[in-house]
């Protein structure tokens, strides 16, 4: 009976260790209209509310919300809708995933001394994982590292829409600095081959249909050089080069990301 | 004639109902002063306008046809001669297709293409161009043909054996008949982040008067970051005339990019064979200028280092200052040949109007190659 007991206790433990609780994240501050889904209807989100995993929050014009989950914090721009897939902890790592169907985020995520961080932000064009750091991020497809490291991948079509996401990685990010030549493995362990590592004040854009990829250098180039897309003949941008870093060595940008968007007017008479 | 103009005239109309018909152009004019001498500078001026139209046939927008023309009035003031020259710079199909994650282009016309080196090939052209783009790799495939470009709107380098003439006075003179074709392949994150590319392109002499000038380039790339504001291209070029000899062409930049005033650093320095040793004189298949002396020398035999800076002060302009020495090396030995220096302004005045300032000053070795010009250029974008 003793025997079964200290079986039973140990498995607890054991159990109790490895077992991940859903957490809540906490709305630090509301500047104009934010709201959170509820049973199908939007509710105006105020300065202290918790919000748990799976819920939906918007930002309206000139509007934006700061919420905090642990030692991460995440502020959301004005006309950003968010969805926080998984919010959640165990006795060695901290995981939350949001999904960014518009709008932009910027994420501070902090690294504390007894946790690893597990923390994803997918857009409908790329997704990016962090290991200690500052960034922002935007469903349009472009993401900034502002400090520390992250990891940006297109995300693959089958992984477009809220909660259609895999749960975190049991593997977590590998401790150290990141630099150039850290491999995205090591930010991101579910991550593929072919991220793209970014490291402070670089910036990478995916375009809309996710495979023109504008790399660090051709955004950095892009940065020093005045954009002379207005006044540049359409020959100059259907141009075809099979090197996209050599060919920006021609010092002009040209950006030919065709933007196509739908507006509905209602009017109606009284 | 007249029931080809109606058909083109209804094929418009049914187009333009069909979808949604974009249109625009440019006025554009470039006046240049030079000389070898400060005292003896000439004006060529160039004023031309091109008209552009684009077609979406999909409702995605992911095809679509594209198509512009040019009229361009050249006045030589040295020689007081003047040209008129009519182009369709571009005239170009193009479509994509998703294959899973994987996506598929094909674009086929007339459009400008760029080989990686951006030298050996680096022009508009007639022909076909498939890309296929993995998250690994990209893959893509060019044929062409160049018998249909306006000749005074292509410089093509042709076999020094054999004279190319074209009728100055003819307002679409057709161009000397080659056939170009490029198979390229980039590997994104080869290793540590670092993207690789490999290519080779062929150009197979098909005029009538043909010598069987057949060129052949093999080009080896790595490009990346070494960290967050250093990046680097080195790419390395070999060619060959018939495979009957062997030419190199390489090049390495840095540059450095600073939050101060948006600048940019490039270091550079790029090397093409002359007869060295065991190289022949490297050339290229488009004509291009290897540096500023007198009688735009070609990219062959000659190496040149140098550095550029350029700062953005606001986001509508742009400043740039660069300098190089050059040494020419069309035998065995390295022969210092002279420094350049350039500078550049541009100016994005409104939305639609830019306008650029430049000058370039080549002091050589030799009084004869010094070379002073300054381009003024304005574009009014519609």
């Amino acid at each position: 009976m003793k025997n079964k007991i200290i079986i039973l206790f140990s498995l607890l433990i054991t159990f109790g260790c490895i077992q991940a609780f859903t957490l809540d994240a906490s709305v630090v501050s509301i500047t104009g209209k934010v709201e959170i889904q509820k049973n199908g209807q939007w509710v105006a989100l105020k300065k202290g509310d918790k919000v748990s995993q799976n819920a939906v929050i918007s930002t309206g014009f000139k509007s934006s919300a700061v919420l905090s989950f642990n030692n991460t914090v995440f502020t959301l721009s004005p006309l950003t809708r968010i969805t926080l897939e998984e919010l959640s902890e165990t006795s060695d790592k901290e995981s939350a995933q949001i999904y960014l169907d518009v709008g932009k985020v910027k994420s501070s995520v902090s690294k504390t001394q007894n946790k690893r961080i597990n923390y994803s932000v997918r857009g409908p064009v790329a997704t990016a994982s962090v290991r200690g750091t500052i960034f922002t991020s935007s469903a349009s497809g472009e993401f900034t590292c502002e400090q520390g490291g992250i990891d940006v991948h297109k995300t693959p079509k089958s992984k477009v829409g809220a909660n259609k996401n895999t749960p975190s990685s049991s593997e977590s990010p590998k401790d150290g600095e990141t630099n150039a030549f850290t491999k995205p493995s090591d930010i991101s362990p579910d991550s593929p081959a072919t991220s793209i590592v970014l490291t402070p004040g670089q910036t990478v854009s995916f375009s809309e249909n996710r495979n023109e990829i504008k790399t660090p250098q051709v955004k950095a180039i892009e940065t020093t050089t005045v954009n002379a897309t207005a006044t540049q003949s359409l020959a100059a941008k259907e141009s075809i080069a099979t090197n996209s870093a050599a060919a920006s060595n021609n010092e002009v940008i040209i950006d030919s990301s065709k933007k196509t968007g739908t507006v509905s007017v209602t009017i109606s008479f009284q | 004639m007249r029931k080809l103009l109606t058909t083109i005239f209804s094929l418009f109309l049914l187009i333009s109902t069909a979808s949604t018909l974009e249109w625009g152009g440019t006025l554009n004019n470039i006046s240049k002063i030079s000389g070898n001498k400060f005292e003896d500078l000439k004006l060529d001026q160039k004023d031309n306008i091109k008209l552009w139209l684009r077609v979406p046939i999909s409702k995605d927008g992911r095809t679509y046809f594209a198509t512009e023309g040019m009229y361009q009035f050249e006045n030589i003031f040295a020689t007081e001669t003047i040209l008129n020259s009519l182009d369709l710079s571009l005239c170009k199909f193009t479509t994509q297709f998703d294959i899973n994650d994987n996506q598929l282009n094909l674009s086929a016309g007339r459009f400008f293409v760029t080989d990686a080196t951006a030298t050996v090939f680096s022009q508009a052209s007639d022909g076909l161009f498939a890309s296929f783009i993995t998250d690994k790799i990209s893959t893509s495939l060019y044929a062409g043909y160049t018998g249909l470009l306006n000749a005074s709107m292509t410089t093509i380098l042709h076999d020094p054996k054999v004279s190319y003439t074209y009728d100055t006075k003819s307002l679409y003179p057709l161009c000397a008949k080659y056939i170009p074709l490029g198979l390229s392949l980039t590997v994104n994150n080869l290793f540590l982040n670092q993207t690789g590319l490999v290519e080779c392109w062929d150009f197979f002499d098909v005029n009538a008067n043909s010598t069987n000038y057949n060129r052949f380039y093999a080009t080896a790339s790595l490009n990346g970051p070494l960290a967050s504001f250093i990046f680097y291209n080195l790419a390395g070029t070999l060619g060959s005339e018939n495979f009957t000899n062997l030419s190199l062409l390489t090049s390495l930049d840095f540059r450095f990019f600073f939050k101060f005033l948006n600048s940019n650093l490039k270091v550079n320095g790029i090397y093409a064979s002359g007869n060295n040793g065991s190289f022949s004189a490297f050339r290229t298949f488009t004509r291009n200028t290897a540096y500023m002396a007198n009688g735009e020398p070609e990219y062959s035999a000659f190496t040149k280092m140098g550095l550029s800076y350029s700062i953005k002060p606001i986001e509508v302009l742009q400043i740039l200052a660069g300098a190089d020495v050059v040494f020419t090396c069309p035998n065995e030995s390295f022969t210092y040949n002279g420094i350049q220096v350039t500078g550049n302004i541009t100016y994005q005045m409104f939305y639609d109007v830019r306008i650029v300032l430049s000058a370039e000053f080549y002091f050589a070795q030799k009084q004869s190659d010094n070379n002073n010009t300054i381009t003024a250029s304005a574009v009014i974008a519609f």
